[in-house]
């Protein structure tokens, strides 16, 4: 992670995240992705996450 | 001694770990299927196999992160249909492709546990007796041993049944025919491995690791020493000479590599791909373009260490961690759990990947907010 990296980019990357591990819980069989309080990541995946489907 | 930037040497390793190629590039948005799975499996020469399956097993994961979603028993077909794939001690446990065979040869001569050779000293004749029910009704597991003994020994819990079965798996003597539920059935390999592969010269410690090395500098596209001797466990003392006679023998290429202190190694005429690598994958620990932590930290600045063994407490990042690639870099990483019973992806914890102690993620959320 570079200093400095704008809020658009930070946006760029969480949704493939979340498609990410969307696709990642619906090849283990899975209904949902539940994203936890731990990490300085977790308010803007979980956002993020709400945004895709299982 | 050519040089190489750390983002030259960074797209060389994560094309020769099988990242290059688009998620459903190669079968034309198909699901992934055999060919896909070899294709992989040239580019790694090995899986490491795990009993951890808080998420998937571990041999599954590498294959995801570089097809996407695929049938999981693809992987139990090539190994156990085919017979493309055998299970031998390479990285660690690991899949290995049947062709490599006669290189792993010259292991189950010489490899001796010294714990497992207490169940021969202390129970006289038990190994045999476990060998002759292999012949007799293999293949078989454990607990199909007439007195496989009872998981209270000293040694990691394991029973004097198993304990004799891998004292025999690891000379070789018998191998894995084949899993249910991921326990092991063990047979002879003269009834499961290709003749040829039987038939195949052992190969001297020196030619074995010579290849091993060759192997390892296929896969990890540019290593140093330790990087490719840990790839298939070879003791570094033996490694460096041999990297050495390697290089002579125009083998290997040595190339500086930007950031780093020890020399590094290629494969003569390795170039840097010309395509800028676009991955998005979560990375398995048992991920081998992670195996070696030191190596991770080098080639993409993340200190990543294990914490399934440290106490809960004091885990910095979690229990069972997933870097995430990006296109070149690995740029988060999050705990990951299966809860299978509530059939949730459990994200117990996400970290940015931060080398800027004045981040701020809290941008992160308000952006999205926004």
């Amino acid at each position: 992670m570079k200093p400095g990296i704008p809020k658009e980019t930070l946006w760029r990357w969480l949704r493939p995240w979340a498609d990410e591990l969307a696709s990642l819980a619906r090849w283990l069989g899975l209904e949902r992705v539940v994203i936890g309080r731990k990490g300085d990541l977790a308010d803007g995946l979980r956002r993020a996450v709400k945004t895709v489907r299982v | 001694m050519a040089d190489l930037s750390l983002s030259e040497a960074r797209r060389i390793a994560l094309a020769a770990q099988g990242f290059s190629t688009p998620r459903n590039g190669a079968s034309g948005g198909q699901p992934p299927g055999l060919d896909d799975l070899r294709r992989v499996i040239s580019h790694l020469n090995l899986l490491q196999i795990d009993t951890v399956n808080v998420l998937a097993r571990a041999h599954y994961m590498p294959v995801y992160s570089r097809l996407g979603p695929y049938e999981i028993r693809l992987i139990d077909d090539l190994a156990y249909v085919h017979r493309e794939l055998f299970e031998y001690w390479a990285h660690a446990a690991s899949f290995i492709p049947m062709r490599l065979y006669p290189v792993l040869k010259h292991r189950m001569v010489t490899r001796r546990e010294k714990w497992l050779e207490k169940v021969r000293t202390e129970y006289p004749g038990f190994v045999e007796r476990v060998l002759d029910q292999v012949r007799e009704r293999g293949p078989i597991s454990v607990s199909d041993l007439e007195d496989s003994g009872g998981r209270t020994g000293p040694w990691w819990g394991l029973s004097r049944g198993k304990m004799a079965l891998e004292w025999h798996f690891d000379r070789g003597a018998i191998g894995v025919h084949s899993r249910r539920n991921f326990t092991r059935y063990y047979d002879l390999p003269e009834r499961f491995v290709p003749q040829e592969q039987l038939d195949a010269a052992v190969l001297t410690e020196e030619e074995a690791n010579r290849e091993m090395l060759l192997l390892s500098a296929r896969s990890h596209g540019v290593g140093t020493e330790t990087d490719l001797a840990d790839y298939f466990r070879i003791k570094t003392g033996p490694a460096r000479k041999l990297l050495k006679a390697m290089v002579a023998d125009g083998e290997l290429e040595m190339v500086r590599v930007e950031g780093w202190d020890a020399p590094a190694f290629v494969l003569p005429g390795t170039d840097v791909p010309p395509q800028r690598v676009e991955a998005r994958s979560v990375v398995s620990p048992f991920d081998s373009l992670i195996w070696e932590r030191d190596r991770t930290e080098r080639l993409f600045g993340m200190r990543y260490r294990i914490e399934i063994y440290v106490p809960a407490p004091k885990r910095q990042f979690g229990y069972y961690v997933f870097p995430f690639l990006m296109d070149e870099e690995l740029v988060a990483r999050v705990d990951l759990k299966a809860d299978r019973q509530g059939k949730r992806l459990l994200v117990q914890a996400a970290h940015l990947e931060a080398r800027n102690p004045q981040r701020d993620a809290v941008a992160v959320a308000a952006a999205l907010g926004g």
